[in-house]
């Protein structure tokens, strides 16, 4: 919420946040280019480098959040998702272009289910893999705060911007959509 | 939960979502032509020049610049006497606040603080200290957190978000007038003592006498 650069206050944080802008700011900028672009803004350059520099102002704040010893690809799925949440901030504010419904109460489920049983990955991982890759962004994004990064509830919201709440409808409504991908019903 | 699903499924989850990443790189332009101003404030942001002032919105998003004066409306705990009016300047964004008590450059802090009382509960789990800053963070048994930040006058702006609603009010406490900021996720409490920016940070709302104590408790650092 304070927007400072606390997290960034010593010189190996800072030796981090370097890497990250060489490696990823060109491909940050694209992405959400091209996101903005077909999601119809006037300015997508604009856009995009709104959404870029807020992104990295919440990486600073979440730096230690980032394992280096990591792979690039995970790091990047990392910031990517940081990125992902700025862009659907700035495209709540086109009204008509939010493609996705925040309503969650048609697909809770309150019944208890193991969900990772249900949806037997062993047999049915690649297609796990092609679901999640057609998800929307902000299900998959959540889905891997909480299992990949392990974060709390709490601090997904944090990080997000939103109350534990949607955090937990939209992990919810990630599960529903992918198994209803995996039933072959949709993709979103 | 059988702990190789749970692998596999992070596995999936790292693997879907670079797919789809790619996927979408492949798509975009091979180049975006950025703006000057864009880097110069990415810039700031990576070097860490410790300006907290990050105006990196761009201006077009600038709606309304005020400054606050003493007849703001004030609201909550005590009206008490004051010595010292010590005024902020406001800024209001289109979704984000900015709020500063000078222009002037930052300065190195010489005397450090620290708090002499916190809320029952909590303990201190963190601290930071450099040149222009300095940070303590206390914790409860329920992972409800507490910070505070020592800054210097100059060179210091506290951004907040405010288009996830929440509201601003103006408390005197302690003879300080202070800044509340309720958002979703905390409340921020922010401040000046005629020497240094000061400011809470708390997930629960603090009431008028805890943040009377904590003010009150403030003390030079031995």
């Amino acid at each position: 919420m304070l927007m400072f650069l606390m997290s960034a206050e010593n010189n190996a944080d800072n030796e981090k946040i370097k890497y990250l802008y060489n490696r990823f700011h060109e491909e940050m900028l694209r992405i959400a280019e091209g996101k903005f672009r077909k999601s119809g803004s006037f300015n997508p350059t604009e856009d995009a480098e709104d959404a870029v520099q807020c992104a990295f102002w919440r990486v600073t704040k979440w730096i230690h959040k980032i394992d280096f010893n990591r792979n690039d690809v995970e790091i990047r799925n990392y910031l990517m998702s940081i990125l992902f949440n700025e862009i659907n901030t700035i495209l709540k504010k086109f009204p008509k272009k939010i493609i996705y419904c925040e309503n969650y109460d048609d697909v809770l489920d309150n019944t208890e289910y193991n969900f990772l049983e249900e949806l037997d990955i062993q047999q049915k991982y690649n297609m796990v893999v092609e679901a999640i890759s057609h998800m929307n962004d902000i299900y998959s994004t959540t889905m891997m705060y909480i299992y990949v990064e392990e974060m709390s509830a709490k601090e997904v919201a944090k990080i997000m911007g939103v109350s534990e709440k949607t955090v937990y409808t939209r992990l919810e409504r990630g599960k529903h959509l992918l198994r209803k991908a995996l039933e072959g019903e949709i993709y979103e | 939960m059988n702990k190789t699903d749970l692998e596999l499924f992070k596995q999936a989850l790292v693997e879907g979502i670079a797919a789809k990443i790619d996927r979408e790189l492949a798509e975009c332009p091979e180049r975006v032509i950025c703006s000057n101003a864009h880097y110069g404030r990415m810039n700031r942001i990576i070097n860490k020049e410790y300006v907290f002032n990050l105006n990196f919105i761009n201006q077009k998003t600038k709606v309304a610049s005020i400054i606050v004066a003493a007849t703001l409306v004030f609201a909550g705990c005590t009206n008490a006497y004051k010595n010292e009016i010590r005024d902020f300047i406001e800024t209001i964004y289109e979704g984000y606040t900015d709020i500063k008590f000078s222009d002037d450059k930052a300065t190195a802090i010489s005397t450090p603080y620290e708090l002499g009382y916190v809320p029952e509960g909590y303990e201190i789990a963190n601290y930071l200290k450099n040149d222009t800053m300095i940070y303590y963070l206390f914790v409860d048994e329920n992972n409800n957190m507490i910070s505070f930040f020592q800054l210097p006058i100059g060179g210091t702006s506290f951004g907040f978000y405010t288009e996830q609603g929440g509201y601003s009010e103006y408390l005197y406490v302690a003879n300080d007038k202070i800044y509340h900021r309720k958002n979703t996720a905390c409340h921020c409490y922010v401040w000046n003592d005629g020497s240094y920016a000061l400011s809470l940070e708390s997930d629960l709302e603090l009431t008028c006498e805890e943040l009377e104590m904590i003010i009150n408790g403030i003390k030079i650092k031995e």
